[in-house]
Parts: C-alpha cells; structure tokens; sequence
C-alpha cells in the first residue's frame, strides 16, 4: 500500500525520515514513488529538510540543499575541513584614495572585523554571489565571487582617507544585505566605524570603483566596537569608549542621521562595558563589567530602549576568585534554534564569560543559564562564538590561533538526539546513510591556525604564484578575533586572525575526490587546488587539532593531530577513515 | 441498504457520572458508539458537531471511509489520548506552511510504550488503513504517530529491494532506468 498513497502522505513520512538515503531508496523502488519524490522540482526534498535542518534557511532548491547541508554535516562529524589563506589577488581594484600616508608605526598588526552574505539569482545552487569584506586597519578588502560562472574574483579595497593612523583603524563593518531598504542593485553598501568615531554608510559600484557616502551617523565619541540588527528595519549600534551606546536608525533617507537612543553611563542607566551585541532585530545585549557584573537585554523599539532581562554573575555559580576578570565578556553569539525549540528569536544565546567557559543563555528560563562547554584543555579567554550548521558552534580562542568546535547535541538539552532517541540512533544526525552499523564516539574538536598570515598581503595585494614567504613557518599563536560565515547552508567559515584571514572549508575528502566530486567543487564553491605547487592564495594548509576530552575524562591528554596532503593520501588512510570515522587526512601523531 | 449491526466500543471508566455518547456508522454499516469527549480528537467530526449540533435522538454519523474494524482501533487510540494536550499555534514553527511544509513539533516524535503496543498490528495493511483513516478523519497526532512508524519500517530497510519486499512493491523499473536512477541517487549513500 505504501505505493498507493496519496502524494501528501508520503511527503509527511519523509518529515519523519531521517536520513537523505532512506529517502532515496523510496524513490528507487518503483515508477509511482519515483516520480512522487521527483514531482515539483523534488519539492518532498523541502520535507526533509526543514524537518532535519528546521533552522537552516535555504533557497528553495531542496534537493541540492539537502545534499549540501547533509554534506556538511557528515563532514563536521568527520571533522573535515579545508584551511586556506585568503589573500586579495594582485589585480584588486582601489577604491577612494589609492595611496594613503600613515603617521604612526603601530607595533601590533590589525585585528579584523569580517562580514559575509551570499544570494542565490538562479535555479541551481552555484548559482549564486558571495560578498566577503573585512577590515585592514583603515582600508576595507572585499571580494566578490560568484561560483556559477567563470567569471574571476573581483577584489576591491577601500579607503577614502589621505594620511591615516591607528585612530583610524575600522573597527567593525557590516554588508548591507538584499533586503535592506536602501541596498541598491549591482553595488555593495556597507557601514563601517572607525575607532576615532566615524561612522558612515557607503555605496560601491564594483564594476567601476565608483563610491558615494550615502549617509552618515553623527557622533563624537571614539568608536570600540558596532553591530547592526537585521529584518525589515536594520538599526547601528555603537559601543563608544566612554561606555555609551548610541542607536542609530538606517533606514532613514537622510544623509546625517542623529541617535535614535543613548544609553549613557552618566545617566545610571548603564556602566562600564565592552561589547554590545543584537540578539534579534529588537533585543540587544550589553555585557557589564564592574560593579554590575552582568548582561543586561534590553528591548529596542522605535524611540525607546527598555532593559527586559539582567543576567548577573552572581548567580553563575563562580568562585569569588577573579570575579571581575570572569565578568569579562568578550563574545557573544545569538543561537538560532529556530524550528527546534518553540520560542521567539534572541531567547537563546551563547556567551564567552572570562572564566574560559560557554554558557547558554535562555530569556525564557528563570534559571540564569541552561547549559556549560567547558574546554580543559584550553582556558584562554574567548575572543568569538561562531554558531556553525544545525547544530554546532566555533569558538575563536583569545590565544594559541585556536578554535573550538562544540557540538550542541552532545549537551545541549534541546538536543534532537534525545528527543529522538527511541528511533533515531545517534550516529544518524548526519542525515545520511544507514547501511553500517557503525558508531564513533562523539567528541568536540579543537584545531590550530597557526599559520602566519603572509605579511602586508592585504595591504599591498599578493602576486599570484609566490614563493611560500619563510615567515609563515612560523605559528601564529594569536586569538581568533573574528568570524563570518555567508549564509545559515554555507560549508564556509571566514576566521579574522591578526593581520589577515582563513577560510575554512567543511567538506570530507571522499565527497571532494568520489565519482560526484565535482558537484561537490562547483557547489560549494570550494575552488580547490590539490596541487602541492599551488600559489599561496589558493594553497591549502595542513593544520593540526586534537579531540578535546570532556570534563568527565580531566587529566587525559589529547592526542595531537595533523593534516596530510590530499596528494599524499594512501589505501591505509582510507582504511582509518572507515574505522575511526574521521576524515581521512587526519594522522595521528 | 444492508441492516445494521450494533457495537458498543467501551470508552471510559463506567464508575463516572454518564457521559454523552454519540453513533458513528462505519463504511461497513457498523454502528459504534463513542463518548463525545473522545470525539473532540476527530477534528472532521468535531467540526461537523461545532457547526450542526450534536445529532438527535437515533441519528448517527457515517464514516463513509473508514470500516468498523479500523474505525475501533482509531476510538481506541483517541480514548487512551483523549486528555492530551491539544495541539496550539506555539507548537507550530513560525513560518511554515502547514499544506506543504512540515509542522516540525517535537511532541509528535515521542513515541509511549502504549502507542508502540498500539502499533502493532497483525498485517502491514491494518497500519496504512489506519494511516488513511486517521487523514482522512484529521486525526493530526494520530497521522503523525502512523507516517513514523511507516518511517521506522523504511528505514530499517536498507536498500531499495528491502524496501519493495517489506511492502509487497512492484518492481516496474526496466534495468536501464534502475540504473540510472540508482547513479542518481548515489550521492546519498556515502558511509557515515
């Protein structure tokens, strides 16, 4: 009877599917079901997919975005990933001033603020653009790509300053997205801040290099940090050094636009904090160092910003020990669970307290948090919190170029697994194939950047084909200060390290080199060059990393790790892949 | 018309004060009387109750679609949960169309041990019969419970032969187009 149903009763089986194999075994057993999965477009894709991946937003390719996210998540299971250098080709287009002076000899390199988007204009998934900017110091690099066709890379760099220094460092930028009311077609607008306080929204045109300062944000306080807000009414914020924050509208069509709101701290509304953060498009949260000790949330309506919740480190359950260092907050990520937990956007968020640990916040909870990562192995603090896939979040260390990848199914109480438990067997989270009966442990990973950014590349643009520079032999063992992912299904993550960026790549190798690697390379627009020789802009990187033992297991050390090239990959590294269940250019040391 | 046989499905603790009982006419003309709470689970039924009145004396409902024997098992089920929480607009994700995209609650994936008992029927057919019924009456948390089991079974069935041979499905492929489907398809069927 199962191939007499009626077509909506198979798509409501497949929600229940959970695994993309099982799906497509139902397709291959007979003329009826084939076409029922195919009909529309393989519209019963969209079925499993927002029933396995309900806070994934994707275009509406459900075939290919199930491939794409099941890919994914195998090879975040798998731990596979491609490490690569991004570096501005030598043909970057300037925009603004070309050559600016610089009076100051700053001894630290720049520290970049990164933002991504990517947007789908085609009926196939590389049909698609993506947008990276992130900042140089004063400049902004940008590079726009667009994986469905051959067109190269369009670098572009900009600065509209003639003499510069570190006051004029940008110390956070964002992309404008499509929807934002203002964003004009075929040019890029962003909004950036520098550290002496200018704030500004400009247009580029990449084609030509045109620019135009479409607005700007008044304000006369040097600049710590910016955040923008998406949905339909997208608001700046600004951390100023004098502690005040100041909320600016930016859908307004004037060319200065005043603050909306002031939260300042001559006015006991507010005291000394680091870091502001949107939660959603309406909530922000500002964590407070002392005396306050805490994260207030405050809700963010037209004219009006009315604190709704306060999360105190009194109630965390620290020692008294180094209160005020473990008040320190320095990153903070919203944690979409859109689909797997009923509630509205912002109730969920993941915080980087100074005490090395991740703690998960609910708005919804009167408890003051709902679950710890700990690392302990690694205390440094944390610089970034990067929620990653479905079901994962990175962590950007604050020394040692690492980053953390936790999973949230291994303790998260909204884990699906539980949920799951009596008819889902762990191992199939990845949404995958079902035909071994294999399990591996599940552990959380920890990997190493330690690759020096090549000096001054961004600064002065990479020549295509150079040597290897002798300084990137040397370990970077520096904080991730940043990262920025294009979209919820990209397999990509941007890491800002001092003085440049990485790109990680989440892709396993038997994708990557099986009979369908090519749908693989042009898909997820990986621009792989396998070749040893390759230049150094598209080199990959060998990187280093460990399974972190949890806290159960403390005083067991990690075994180290190490990456191999794909061209020296043996039968013998095939093997341990299928034993161990990861990828197979991970060797043990 | 055929004559009607009478079939009292036992509903509730008899011990209670008397509750109201409503007739179901099932397609093979078996009258089945139901306690009105348990039919507040047929959403089909209880809205046809909420917009006409409950029926006079002597009247019944027919259930055109839906025999006797399968129409039981479904009474059964809504006794045993005719105290759970009712589905509410919270339990829905914000944004999905219920016609065409899943309601992702995550109540609807927890199995009881009573309803895995209540599962297991004798013949394959029996769950798809109950399946239909349970569409057909809007019975969502009973639909819901069927699609997954019938999702277990598929599953469990590791490749597309088992699949066919678990559910009597023909083979109406020619080699060629088995071939090509298959290679289709072969992007899902990476190891773990």
């Amino acid at each position: 009877m199962l191939d007499t149903l009626p077509p909506e009763i198979i798509y409501h089986i497949a929600t229940f599917l959970p695994t993309v194999d099982a799906l497509v075994h139902l397709a291959q057993t007979c003329q009826r079901l084939y076409k029922v999965v195919t009909a529309d477009d393989s519209r019963i894709f969209r079925a499993f997919v927002q029933s396995r991946f309900p806070s994934i937003e994707t275009p509406p390719l459900w075939r290919d975005a199930a491939r794409v996210l099941t890919s994914r998540s195998r090879a975040l299971d798998r731990r596979a990933l491609i490490c690569r250098f991004v570096i501005p080709s030598s043909d970057v287009k300037r925009v603004g001033i070309q050559q600016s002076t610089r009076h100051d000899n700053p001894t630290l390199g720049y520290r970049p603020a990164i933002d991504s988007y990517e947007e789908w204009y085609g009926s196939h998934w590389a049909s698609r653009r993506e947008v990276l900017v992130w900042s140089t110091g004063a400049e902004l690099a940008m590079r726009i790509r667009n994986p469905g066709d051959s067109r190269p890379h369009q670098w572009l760099t900009f600065n509209d300053l003639d003499h510069i220094s570190s006051y004029d460092d940008i110390c956070g930028v964002h992309l404008l997205r499509p929807e934002h009311p203002s964003k004009e077609v075929n040019k890029e607008h962003l909004i950036y801040g520098r550290a002496r306080g200018d704030l500004v929204h400009i247009a580029i045109s990449p084609q030509d290099g045109f620019h135009e300062c479409k607005q700007r944000y008044i304000n006369h306080t040097q600049v710590e940090m910016i955040d923008l807000s998406y949905g339909p009414d997208p608001i700046l914020v600004t951390l100023r050094t004098n502690g005040s924050i100041a909320f600016f509208c930016t859908t307004t069509r004037s060319s200065e636009v005043h603050p909306s709101a002031v939260l300042g701290v001559d006015q006991g509304e507010i005291f000394r904090q680091k870091y502001v953060k949107f939660l959603s498009s309406d909530r922000i949260a500002v964590p407070q160092g002392v005396p306050t000790n805490s994260i207030p949330v405050y809700e963010v309506r037209p004219g009006q910003v009315s604190r709704i919740r306060e999360i105190s480190l009194d109630n965390l359950e620290i020692s008294n020990s180094q209160r005020a260092v473990k008040a320190h907050v320095r990153a903070l990520a919203p944690l979409n669970l859109t689909g797997q937990v009923p509630g509205t956007p912002g109730d969920l968020f993941l915080v980087g307290w100074g005490d090395g640990r991740i703690r998960l916040h609910d708005l919804r909870s009167r408890k003051p948090y709902e679950k710890e990562f700990i690392d302990t192995i690694d205390t440094s603090p944390t610089y970034s919190i990067h929620p990653f896939g479905h079901d994962r979040f990175l962590v950007g260390a604050g020394a040692g170029g690492v980053v953390k990848i936790f999973d949230l199914r291994m303790q998260n109480p909204y884990d699906r697994t539980c949920m799951d438990a009596d008819i889902i067997p762990l191992k199939k989270k990845s949404g995958r194939n079902d035909c071994i009966n294999r399990t591996f442990p599940r552990k959380d990973f920890s990997i190493f950047l330690r690759h020096n950014h090549p000096p001054a590349a961004v600064n002065r643009g990479h020549r295509r084909g150079g040597r290897l520079n002798r300084s990137l032999n040397r370990y970077y063992s520096g904080p991730i200060y940043s990262m920025s992912s294009p979209s919820p299904s990209s397999a990509t993550v941007y890491a800002g390290v001092l003085d440049g960026i990485f790109r990680l790549d989440f892709a396993s190798s038997d994708d990557l080199t099986g009979a369908h690697g090519r749908w693989y390379h042009d898909n997820l627009a990986l621009d792989l060059n396998m070749k040893k020789s390759a230049p150094l802009d598209e080199r990959i990187l060998e990187i280093s990393g460990y399974e972190r033992p949890g806290p159960e297991t403390r005083g067991i050390s990690p075994k180290l790790m190490v990456q191999k090239e794909f061209g020296d990959i043996t039968d013998k590294d095939v093997i341990n892949e299928q034993n161990t269940g990861c990828d197979r250019r991970w060797e043990r040391l | 018309m055929a004559s009607k046989s009478q079939d009292t499905t036992v509903t509730g603790d008899t011990s209670k004060p008397e509750k109201k009982l409503i007739t179901l006419t099932s397609s093979d003309n078996v009258d089945i009387e139901v306690e009105r709470e348990v039919l507040q689970c047929f959403s089909l039924i209880k809205d046809m109750l909420d917009d006409l009145g409950d029926p006079e004396n002597g009247d019944t409902i027919p259930i055109a679609n839906v025999s006797a024997r399968v129409l039981k098992k479904v009474i059964e089920w809504c006794t045993h949960h005719r105290n759970d929480p009712r589905p509410s607009a919270d339990d829905k994700v914000e944004g999905r169309d219920e016609t065409t995209g899943p309601n992702t609650d995550r109540k609807k994936i927890e199995i009881s041990e009573w309803d895995q008992e209540f599962l297991k029927v004798d013949e394959q057919e029996m769950l798809f019969e109950i399946l239909l019924a349970a569409n057909y009456l809007d019975i969502k948390a009973l639909l819901d419970l069927c699609c997954m089991a019938v999702a277990n079974i598929v599953k469990a069935c590791v490749t597309p032969e088992k699949i066919r041979a678990k559910f009597g499905i023909e083979n109406d492929f020619t080699p060629e187009e088995e071939e090509q489907i298959r290679r289709e398809n072969e992007w899902a069927e990476q190891p773990e």
